[in-house]
């Protein structure tokens, strides 16, 4: 699946926002074309795929974003739409007028809510959200990222019941950008995540909500149990690291947002998806013949070798070559001080 | 085929500046008589029945002939008919034109005689052709158009000779794409101006000028000449040059002397137009002569001559010979006064094919080689510059930074780690409080954690303030001296003197995984095998090893196999592939009586553990790898592929390139029953060797 | 030469008075199209397609199942809004139908590539104004070399299918401008070469009745032979790579337009890649029976 980014603006300043790097690095202004949407759109179809996902920056300040994904309907595609849900009146009103008519099973909106304690968004901020959910629910399930360890959910599963959407909720982990300062987990903090969100197991089966693990959790932090609920939930869990195939406005395609500065190419390089798929395979074969994985205990680790588990999320594993001397190979090396990226 | 240029007349309604017809007096009469051009016809027939094998060629030229209406045309065939009843078969007519006299009137007799095409001049450079005293080019041009819009109505053909003069060199590209797209069912060709008339030296060209104007041409057309008209000499030369085509112009056929006449409006006889206009090999008049008397003319041996001098003198050893014999004597006449010279315009011809066709055609190495493809995961991954590369220079002294210690940034297989191991257990043995830190990186932590020269495994900080020992031996100058062992490499990387004893070492207890002990189906003897490498080249075929573990397994023998979970199954053998971790494989190895493996992991763990191996060597050599004590059966580590080897010392790049030979892999050449009987040795007690 | 197709409005006095031509027919609304094809019907000609020629954006347009059956060439000055037209794609896509959008609005070249993408057939009317080469170019591109599915959009395919190296194309009649195959009639019967010239009132007879050997007609036979004074003016079109596929159509001013060389060098490699994957295709097919 690819993300197709309609906007690098964004109406929020979330505190652990980590596409905030590819954002500012782009044009206030930048938007997709439709040229470009249709090129993208016939460069997936010719690669077999099926679905499409829409973000940004904030993919809804697109001006044209209803016709986009009208369009990408009527391309016979599936569309998830990433947002904040903080529509302006006009902007959800075209939505009522054009998208309400269109099945759910074709059309998602990941609607990316953060704990209104902890994250505390302004009065207009929430109303406008509200307003979405009360129109759109039914085509929204949340989206929650994680950046601090005493994280709650309560207020997700008030949305999911409160606004009638579907009852899914994807849960991100905030990584860390490479050669950013910005704040995420750390590693060894991992199984107290996957422990809180068990926590909440009661009220993920009392309200039939399905928890979804985004890029970078580790098989090795969740216990028996933690994975037979989660089985139980969702069928085969993935424990891997992308690529999220991320195409950008100005048609550049990178491995995910962490990653936007590392072996960006054009999508116009590229002749299909697997081409891609191959490009960020040799990235990935790459750095995981420098570093395995995130942990000590992911070299010779056998769900690592039989690709059950990516061993944590490669941004990571950039990372630690970011804080260190230039010993990698020369392509990686390369590649950081070109973008600034080395020490 | 012989053939007549036939002038019945030099008069013409045109004044092109290069004309050399047109700027002398006409000599009388202006138009052949009728009486003369019934004998014309009369003499092709005498000819042709003469020579019954051949045909006869009638250019009807000028002067423009159209200026002689259709009725002369018709008489022309009238003649024919009555002259040349059994011969007119073999008469071909062709015709150039000017085509702005061109009338349907002209249509019938044409196509009676045989004409499908015209041949024509044109030039889009106003000034240069032209009608009348006034050389009027737009008058010309107009009727020259609607010529060619009749001509193309009435169902004939046409073709272009466009004469480069010096206005035009300006502009090449554009005259070629005028002329292609104004004939694009037609043919064209390039001509040089030429010019004897000193008054006239402003329109002339260089012979390397008209090289470089068909130069910047000839890509335009190369590029896209099927779908071009033919143009010449761009289409003559490929089929020439490149098709083995024996296609020659008059000038360059080398043979004019046997078959080319030319014929005045008087009847009078000579080479050519051109011998014509300047009074040179005349050979009288059909009055008193027959075509083959003209033809037998003795003025014609000195052309003869001349293909036999020039090879020997100015055209020695020139490789287009064949396709230009010197050049149009005629030219070489009005250089050098002789005929038994090269044509000037040589220059030109041989200088666009070097300069221009051949590099086009042919763009050789520099723009057509393919480009050596990379290999995917290249094996020696080299140390950024900036680091200090003290694992290359082969110093015994380590500086180091204080209060820092130095970094081993390991790189190599799983093998060198054990060698690297056993090399840093001997440097603390000798210096028990030598330690080192060890650079993260894909599997050296499960071999290397815990060893007493490693304080710390981490990411080496920023900063230049320390050093780093790299582990790539093979780049080491030592690794290429004979006789140097890559343990002994190694040993001297860290600074030890060799030669030192080869141990390995691991520094941590053997771990069993018991479970898996308790499940292997264990045989009374046993034998680990290992197909596998990161180098293809070091591995031997897949159907023999299967052949091999028939034949031990027909002995009684218990064979198991080990290697990465993705590696391909050798048939016959139990598979223990990927069930292990590398310390594990290790620790499995004791288990076994006998090992049979090429240059990998499990050749260094058997010696590690005192396990009887039998090793396979191909490309790299056991002299330089091998341990004492072990069986090494070596094909050879010389091999004759002219891209080298991986063995040779400077074939990296080739590592994980499978070898060119395919079932000729040296690998493969080793005889089978050499390995069964050096396992089935080691089982009975015997010793190892080479 | 055959007979040209007649186009004029439906007006039935107009129609009767010539018989057993091809004709089409103008209209300036959707809704007068069935109406007008019926008059063809009854005047004893054969219907070719009825021109719409709105004012309005195509997807303002309302289209309805009775007109299913009637061959359209609806002119728009526009698409419109997507989200407007995504309601109607299922209709239109039934319809025998190509749409024209005007060739040198910027907008208009993304809504071609927008309706071919979705199965609309469509046309880019070129020549009426100056033109973004470039963003041509890559709609060209997009409609040739494509390999996902998509409607044809023309002249391009056309272009690229007809294209004969030893040949001139002629491609106007793709939107009705070429005298050999379209004459263009007002209401009064006058006959003109061309819509622009019908536009401007230059007429060439006061009836289609005037000419009856087309080829021998002067008017129509000196703007066939026009080309040929490209060669005699030495324009800078006759030394031009693409001319075998323009003809000089967008010579304007006398200085050749800017742009357009480059852009018909790129409609020339396009056709050859065109070609040469319908040779590839030729090659792999397996044998038949």
């Amino acid at each position: 699946m690819a993300n197709i980014l309609l906007t690098t603006k964004c109406n929020r300043s979330c505190p652990y926002c980590f596409a905030r790097q590819e954002m500012s690095g782009s044009p206030g202004d930048s938007l997709l074309s439709w040229e470009n949407l249709i090129y993208i759109a016939d460069f997936l179809q010719a690669s077999g795929e099926q679905q499409i996902s829409l973000l940004g920056g904030e993919p809804t300040l697109h001006p044209d974003c209803v016709d986009f994904i009208l369009y990408l309907l009527e391309r016979d595609f599936r569309v998830m739409v990433f947002t904040n849900g903080a529509l302006s009146p006009s902007r959800l009103a075209e939505f009522k007028d054009h998208l309400t008519e269109v099945n759910p099973e074709r059309l998602t909106f990941t609607v990316n809510l953060n704990d209104p304690v902890q994250t505390p968004a302004s009065r207009e901020e929430m109303e406008r959200i509200h307003r979405f959910l009360s129109v759109m629910g039914p085509w929204a399930m949340p989206g929650f990222n994680i950046y601090r360890l005493d994280f709650t959910l309560d207020f997700l599963f008030d949305a999911i019941n409160r606004f009638g959407m579907k009852r899914h909720v994807r849960l991100g982990l905030c990584h860390p950008v490479p050669g950013q300062r910005t704040g995420y987990l750390r590693m060894e903090d991992l199984s107290r995540v996957v422990r809180r969100i068990y926590s909440y197991r009661q009220q993920f089966d009392a309200f039939r909500v399905s928890p979804g693990l985004d890029c970078g959790f580790p098989l090795c932090q969740f216990n028996d149990e933690e994975l037979g609920w989660l089985h139980r939930h969702r069928g085969l869990i993935q424990f891997g690291c992308g690529p999220a195939v991320d195409i950008s406005p100005d048609m550049s395609v990178y491995y995910c947002f962490p990653l936007s500065r590392y072996r960006r190419k054009s999508l116009f390089e590229f002749d299909s998806l697997a081409q891609i798929d191959h490009h960020f395979l040799k990235i990935r074969q790459e750095m995981k013949a420098e570093i395995p994985g995130v942990y000590g205990e992911c070299d010779g680790c056998r769900y690592l070798e039989e690709e059950l588990c990516a061993g944590g999320g490669l941004c990571r594993v950039l990372n630690r070559f970011v804080d260190e001397a230039p010993i990698r190979l020369p392509e990686i090396e390369h590649e950081l001080a070109k973008n600034r990226l080395s020490s | 085929m012989a053939t007549v240029i036939f002038k019945p007349t030099e008069a013409c309604n045109a004044r092109c500046i290069y004309c050399d017809v047109v700027h002398k007096k006409p000599r009388p009469p202006v138009i052949m008589p009728l009486e003369t051009l019934e004998l014309f016809f009369s003499r092709i027939n005498e000819f042709l029945l003469e020579r019954r094998e051949e045909g006869m060629e009638v250019i009807w030229h000028g002067g423009e002939p159209l200026l002689l209406g259709p009725d002369y045309f018709y008489q022309a065939l009238h003649f024919q008919e009555k002259h040349c009843p059994e011969t007119k078969s073999r008469i071909r007519h062709s015709i150039q034109s000017n085509l702005t006299r061109f009338s349907r009137d002209f249509t019938e007799v044409m196509k009676k005689l045989g004409i499908t095409s015209f041949g024509s001049s044109y030039d889009p450079i106003l000034n240069l052709r032209g009608l009348g005293k006034k050389r009027d080019s737009q008058a010309y041009n107009r009727k020259f158009m609607e010529g060619i819009r009749l001509v193309e109505e009435e169902g004939f053909g046409w073709g272009i000779i466009y004469v480069v003069t010096k206005p035009a060199l300006a502009k090449p590209r554009e005259i070629f794409h005028f002329l292609a797209n104004f004939s694009p069912r037609g043919a064209f060709m390039f001509n040089p101006v030429l010019l004897y008339d000193a008054k006239l030296d402003y329109l002339k060209v260089t012979p390397e000028e008209y090289t470089d104007f068909l130069g910047a041409i000839f890509p335009a057309w190369w590029q896209h000449r099927e779908e071009y008209p033919q143009v010449e000499p761009f289409s003559s030369l490929a089929g020439n040059l490149l098709e083995g085509g024996t296609s020659l112009m008059c000038c360059d056929s080398g043979s004019c002397a046997r078959n080319h006449i030319n014929v005045l409006p008087d009847g009078s006889l000579s080479l050519c137009g051109r011998a014509a206009d300047w009074g040179l090999l005349q050979y009288g008049s059909i009055f008193d002569k027959s075509f083959a008397e003209a033809l037998a003319d003795p003025q014609r041996e000195v052309l003869l001559e001349r293909n036999q001098v020039l090879p020997d003198t100015e055209c020695r050893g020139c490789r287009f010979w064949d396709i230009c014999h010197g050049g149009c004597p005629l030219d070489a006449w009005s250089g050098s006064g002789s005929f038994l010279h090269k044509s000037e315009w040589c220059h030109a011809k041989r200088g666009f094919i070097e300069k221009y066709f051949e590099p086009t055609v042919n763009p050789g190495p520099a723009g057509g080689a393919a480009p050596v493809p990379e290999p995917s995961h290249p094996r020696p991954p080299s140390l950024p510059a900036n680091l200090a590369r003290i694992g290359e220079s082969g110093s015994p002294e380590v500086p180091e930074a204080p209060g820092e210690l130095p970094w081993i940034s390991p790189i190599g297989g799983l093998g060198d780690t054990l060698m690297i191991s056993g090399v840093l257990k001997q440097v603390v043995e000798k210096n028990p409080s030598r330690r080192f830190n060890l650079v993260a990186r894909t599997k050296y932590r499960p071999i290397l954690e815990g060893h007493p020269a490693i304080a710390h495994i981490g990411h080496p900080p920023p900063g230049a303030g320390f050093v780093i020992f790299t582990t790539n031996y093979w780049e080491h100058e030592d690794y290429q001296r004979p006789g140097k062992r890559a343990y002994q490499v190694l040993a001297r990387i860290f600074g030890l003197t060799p030669p030192v004893e080869e141990r390995l070492y691991v520094p941590w207890e053997f771990q069993d995984d018991p479970v898996l002990i308790k499940l292997i189906p264990w045989k009374e003897r046993n034998i680990l095998i290992c197909q596998s490498s990161d180098s293809p080249r070091k591995q031997m075929s897949l159907e023999r090893w299967e052949i091999l573990v028939e034949m031990l397994a027909r002995k009684g023998l218990g064979v198991f196999q080990v290697g990465r979970i993705k590696d391909p199954y050798v048939r016959g053998a139990y598979s223990l592939m990927g069930l292990t971790s590398s310390r594990q494989l290790i620790s499995l190895v004791r288990h076994f009586d006998a090992v049979v493996t090429g240059d990998n992991f499990l050749m260094h763990a058997a010696q590690l553990c005192g396990v009887p191996a039998v090793v396979l060597w191909g490309p790299t050599s056991h002299r330089v790898y091998g341990y004492a004590g072990q069986t090494h059966l070596q094909a050879r580590t010389e091999c004759e592929y002219s891209g080298g080897c991986i063995g040779s010392g400077d074939g990296g790049h080739l590592y994980q390139i499978p070898c060119p030979r395919g079932p000729a892999h040296c690998l493969d050449e080793l005889p089978l029953e050499d390995i069964y009987a050096s396992v089935t040795g080691r089982l009975t007690g015997g010793g190892g060797g080479s | 030469m055959n007979l040209p197709r007649i186009v004029c409005p439906p007006d039935p006095g107009l129609l009767q008075s010539f018989v057993d031509r091809t004709v089409l027919v103008r209209v300036p609304s959707l809704g007068e199209a069935a109406a007008a094809a019926a008059r063809v019907g009854q005047s004893g000609n054969r219907l070719l397609c009825v021109i719409v020629e709105s004012d309005s954006p195509l997807a303002d347009l309302d289209f309805q199942e009775d007109q299913k059956a009637i061959p359209l060439a609806v002119m728009a000055p526009s698409t419109g809004q997507f989200r407007h037209l995504a309601r109607q794609l299922d209709l239109l896509r039934s319809f025998n139908l190509r749409v024209y959008l005007p060739g040198h609005h910027a907008e208009n070249l993304v809504g071609l590539r927008i309706l071919s993408s979705v199965g609309i057939y469509t046309c880019a009317v070129l020549g009426n104004g100056s033109m973004d080469w470039e963003a041509l170019a890559d709609l060209m591109t997009y409609a040739v070399l494509e390999r996902v599915p998509h409607a044809a959009i023309e002249p391009f395919n056309f272009i690229a299918s007809r294209y004969d190296p030893a040949a001139y194309l002629e491609w106007g009649g793709i939107f009705f401008d070429d005298p050999k195959t379209y004459l263009h009639l007002d209401g009064k019967g006058r006959v003109a070469l061309s819509p622009a010239e019908l536009r401007k009132k230059q007429f060439i007879a006061q009836s289609i009745a005037e000419i009856p050997e087309p080829a021998e007609f002067p008017a129509i036979r000196e703007r066939l032979q026009a080309w040929r004074q490209y060669f005699l003016d030495n324009h800078p079109c006759a030394s031009c790579p693409g001319w075998k596929i323009c003809l000089g159509r967008f010579a304007g001013d006398g200085l050749g337009n800017q742009g357009c060389a480059g852009f018909f060098l790129e409609m020339l490699e396009v056709a050859r890649q065109f070609k040469n994957r319908q040779t590839q295709a030729e090659e792999f097919r397996i044998w038949q029976p």
